[in-house]
């Protein structure tokens, strides 16, 4: 009997001890903090210079965009979702959630105003928050966009400059007056989805280059009026409603911007 | 003096080495702050509480995290505890209206080997035994830090059994750290007679509380020196919770049979404000009008009223010399229950914005079992039989009809309706919608003991156990509205009585299986089915005691994992020890010439790291609580410390998504969130008995 107690008590010890060792296993993943960064092209040098698919030659000299935020989710995001909410109820697998105002003719890196956390996880689809405040605000008056610069074709000279801001200019009337929450005005300041692979891991870094150049490939620049602003230059109305001169331009302009393109948005994981 | 009656109650035959019977005794004097703290006692648990002084702790145990009783079958003295149908967790267990100076023992079968064991039985069970063995009347005032005040009395007759009590106290505590203040008054009143060549025992209850909860912190929050270790992301957490339930046992024992039935009837009221993501789950729906972020905080309330009885009978015989028993018992419980959980804008409004449930729920739960002891030879004998529990459900959802639809009416368009009476195209519809179902489920449950040898006792167990489906998951006809558990163990226990010091010891290990688990969504509020599991592992416990120390001691090591991934749970504890130690002597000198009685109590909490989401540890938990006291002349005075050493832990650690408003931006990736453990309190208690020896 005492051998057979033994035995059972050297058992124990050995299944103890083999239990102890696998317990503190994995949960899977892991949680990472990093620097995010924004930059222009790499052929931004102070300005930049290109021709657009509608035959304008543009050289930008001032290009500025404020980003409030940056998220991106697990998996892909169904862009034609008819989910009225701005904050969806997939998982979140990284955010830099606070702001920039990104020099678009600089190829430097530009550091967001706080870090970035992440998961470990592959994340498939990203957005963009373009707010100054608060996404829900119905009045926002911060500038989105700031451009100037100068466009060419045959003979024809406009300098011209645009602001873009995301406000009341932009609200869209519910097509369903039974359906009033059918277009916030997040819905207005957020590119999503745009489609990417990141997948975070510990030491690396976020970057964002941003391609300003497609921007301007649907513009006239023959259509626009004059700038209240700057009687010798045109500028590109703030506005996607109404009628008047150039508000076609200005409604493209806007959703050029907003377009979720992997193009004209390329995110990078910067790994040392 | 008077003669003191005792009368003995029948006791429970033990099935394995998990089914501990915990007499409190001199342990009594270690620091407890609730009646589930007692649980401690018994190996591998682990509570935490991130809801307030008056919400039930969250329980671990054997790799579970039981939540607040969803898996743990919690009764005292054979009434239910848990409730069936809460919707913040169902079988949440709220143990706070027992008053501890009546806590006699625990019985706690740590895994499903008991057929008696019922619904909610999945991790095991415990049943509080009560009883007040110091006779006389009572009267206890006690001081503390932080505000905290407690006036208790107690009144036993000495001519009366110790199954015969009235007590009752009152208690507030202003709470350390940012609103953790608390007030909670309850009595209690037991009467125990022979009756007839039985027992006959009724006992009443009620108790209130009202409690403020500081909730979790963000860890980001915590270190920007934005919020203090102590505080709280949302000031307006809190709950009240009350409990009114009558019961009358009789039993009866002979010499070749014994019978017991109980009947009870319970009255339970919840409201708990919580708030765990700030404001992160408000999404826009396209038939409310346009609106920002209005908040998470969660206001959920539960009325439940619950009727219902259990008993056994038990007959022995002699077969080939050795003694047979059977036991065939039974179990009714019939539950009327009202869940509902609104959200509320944040403060100043603090009004409902959103209907997120309301259910009108009857739940019905009928058992029997057959529990046999067979003795093959005098020290081999099989344990054990079957448990059929039979659950009816009948879920009215008063709000069934949530959410968008497409082409909704123009003419009366359900703009911010939160229960919607159309659907699809306008078509009408009521917004309710009734659901039932039933099922039954057999479990077979066994033990196979041998011993003692040389004071040694072997055994080896295996249970089915069962625990019912929250009204939220219910559908029509539903096939099976319950998860389901295996356990297995083996285990030995030691007993002898050694001369200076009686002595008992016990090691099992064991491997239990939940085929549909639950665990805790902070989104929702609430647990949440999720896939199979499996928890491996191992306790070992170690009780000593004689005339002037009682010495207890456990260790629990479990490895607790999914089945389809083969990670690892998170939040739960794969390492926990115990130790609760107390002295007790009559001291070498009086004053007046009566003696003085004193008494030195320490217990110690040690919990290993725990794996979080995202393959993170918590914490090392390591707590110290002392207490020691002078008895003389019928005066005591106590002078108890919590946390003695002022350790800074965090008693509760998570990894989710949460947005406070700490970042300029919304926070929408998983963080960490910790709930913080209580510093270091003292209190202060003089007490008088009078009448009693």
């Amino acid at each position: 009997m005492r051998a057979a107690l033994s035995c059972i008590g050297a058992s124990a010890l050995a299944l103890s001890a083999s239990v102890v060792s696998c317990a503190n296993g994995q949960t899977g993943g892991a949680l990472v903090q990093f620097h995010a960064y924004a930059r222009g092209v790499d052929a931004a040098s102070g300005s930049l210079t290109f021709d657009t698919e509608n035959g304008f030659h543009v050289q930008l000299t001032s290009a500025f965009m404020r980003i409030g935020a940056v998220y991106m989710r697990l998996g892909q995001t169904n862009a034609g979702s008819a989910n009225s909410s701005c904050v969806g109820d997939t998982t979140y697998g990284l955010q830099v959630p606070g702001g920039i105002e990104v020099d678009l003719l600089s190829s430097q890196l530009q550091e967001f105003s706080v870090l970035g956390d992440a998961t470990s996880d592959l994340d498939q689809s990203g957005e963009l928050w373009l707010t100054g405040g608060d996404i829900n605000a119905s009045i926002d008056a911060t500038p989105i966009v700031q451009v100037a610069g100068l466009a060419t074709k045959g003979s024809g000279v406009f300098p011209f400059l645009a602001t873009i801001t995301i406000s009341s200019n932009r609200l869209l009337a519910p097509s369903n007056p039974a359906q009033p929450g059918q277009n916030p005005i997040c819905k207005q300041r957020i590119i999503v989805p745009i489609p990417l692979q990141i997948q975070p891991s510990v030491g690396g870094d976020l970057a964002l280059t941003i391609d300003p150049r497609p921007w301007f490939d649907s513009i006239d620049f023959g259509d626009l009026p004059v700038s209240t602003d700057d009687p010798n230059a045109y500028e590109i109305p703030d506005l996607s409603n109404g009628s008047g001169t150039g508000v076609t331009e200005g409604r493209t302009f806007f959703n050029s911007v907003t377009q979720a393109s992997a193009t004209q948005y390329r995110f990078d994981w910067i790994t040392p | 003096g008077a003669d003191i009656v005792i009368v003995g109650t029948i006791e429970p035959r033990p099935h394995g080495a998990s089914d501990i019977k915990i007499p409190v005794g001199a342990l009594s004097i270690v620091p407890r702050k609730s009646p589930s703290d007692y649980l401690k006692l018994a190996p591998g648990i682990l509570l935490t509480n991130e809801g307030g002084e008056g919400h039930a702790e969250q329980v671990f145990l054997r790799g579970f995290d039981a939540r607040e009783g969803q898996d743990i079958e919690f009764s005292v003295d054979g009434v239910p505890m848990n409730d069936a149908g809460n919707i913040h967790g169902n079988g949440y267990t709220d143990t706070h209206f027992i008053i501890p100076e009546l806590i006699r023992g625990l019985r706690v079968i740590e895994g499903p080997y008991s057929p008696s064991q019922g619904n909610f039985a999945v991790a095991g069970s415990a049943e509080y035994e009560l009883g007040l063995e110091s006779r006389g009347t009572t009267i206890q005032l006690s001081y503390g830090s932080f505000g905290s005040m407690r006036a208790l009395a107690l009144w036993a007759p000495a001519d009366e059994s110790i199954g015969t009590f009235g007590a009752a106290e009152a208690y507030k505590t202003d709470g350390y750290g940012s609103n953790r203040a608390a007030q909670k008054g309850s009595a209690y009143a037991q009467y125990e007679t022979p009756m007839g060549r039985g027992l006959f025992r009724i006992t009443t209850q009620a108790y209130g509380t009202h409690y403020q909860s500081a909730g979790v912190v963000r860890e980001d929050d915590y270190r920007s020196g934005r919020i203090g270790f102590f505080g709280s992301e949302d000031p307006n957490q809190g709950g009240d919770a009350s409990r009114v339930s009558i019961a009358a046992t009789y039993e009866r024992a002979t010499d070749d049979a014994a019978y017991r039935s109980t009947f009870f009837v319970i009255r339970r009221d919840m409201r708990l404000l919580e708030d765990f993501t700030g404001f992160l789950l408000d999404t826009q729906n396209v038939l409310d009008t346009l609106h920002p972020q209005r908040g998470d905080l969660i206001d959920l309330s539960f009325q439940g009223l619950t009727f219902g009885g259990s008993g056994f009978g038990r007959w022995s015989t002699t077969i080939g010399g050795l003694k047979q028993e059977i036991d065939v018992g039974y179990f009714a419980r019939v539950d009327d229950t009202t869940s509902t959980q609104n959200r509320l804008m944040s403060a100043p409004a603090l009004v409902p914005y959103r209907t997120d449930t309301n259910l009108q729920s009857t739940i019905v739960d009928v058992g029997l079992y057959v529990d046999t002891t067979l003795r093959f030879l005098e020290k081999l004998m099989l344990r054990g039989g079957a448990r059929v529990d039979a659950f009816d459900y009948d879920v009215n959802n008063l709000c069934a009809a949530q959410g968008d639809f497409d082409n909704p009416s123009k003419l009366l368009p359900p703009i911010n309706q939160p229960c919607h009476d159309q659907m699809q195209n306008g078509q009408y519809r009521e917004p309710t919608q009734r659901s039932t179902t039933g099922a039954v489920k057999i479990m077979p449950r066994a033990s196979i003991i041998a011993g003692p040898f040389e004071h040694v006792t072997l055994s080896a167990s295996y249970g089915l156990g069962v625990r019912s489906v929250d009204p939220t998951y219910i559908s029509q006809n539903l096939d099976t509205p319950f998860a389901s558990v295996t356990s297995y163990e083996v285990g030995a226990t030691y007993a002898h009585d050694l001369g200076p010091f009686a002595l008992s010891a016990r090691a099992v290990a064991f491997d239990t299986h939940v085929d549909r688990d639950l665990v805790f969504s902070e989104t929702q509020g609430r647990n949440v089915l999720s896939n199979g599991t499996t928890r491996k592992g191992m306790t070992f416990a170690i009780r000593a005691s004689n005339s002037f120390l009682d010495e207890s001691a456990n260790f629990t090591f479990v490895d607790p994992r999914y089945d389809d991934t083969g990670l690892q749970i998170p939040y739960v504890p794969t390492t926990v020890f115990r130790d609760d130690f107390a002295l007790f002597a009559v001291m070498p000198f009086t004053l007046q010439e009566r003696p003085i009685r004193g008494t030195l109590g320490v217990g110690y909490s040690y919990v290993g790291k725990r794996a979080l989401p995202y393959n993170q540890v918590s914490d090392v938990v390591s707590v110290v609580d002392a207490s020691a006291s002078l008895a003389w002349w019928g005066w005591t005075v106590t002078l108890a410390a919590t946390n003695l050493l002022d350790t800074r832990y965090r008693l509760g650690e998570y990894n989710y998504a949460s947005d406070f408003h700490s970042q300029p931006q919304p926070t929408l990736v998983p963080a960490r969130e910790f709930s913080a453990g209580a510093p270091r309190m003292f209190m202060l208690s003089i007490a008088k008995n009078l009448g009693g020896e």
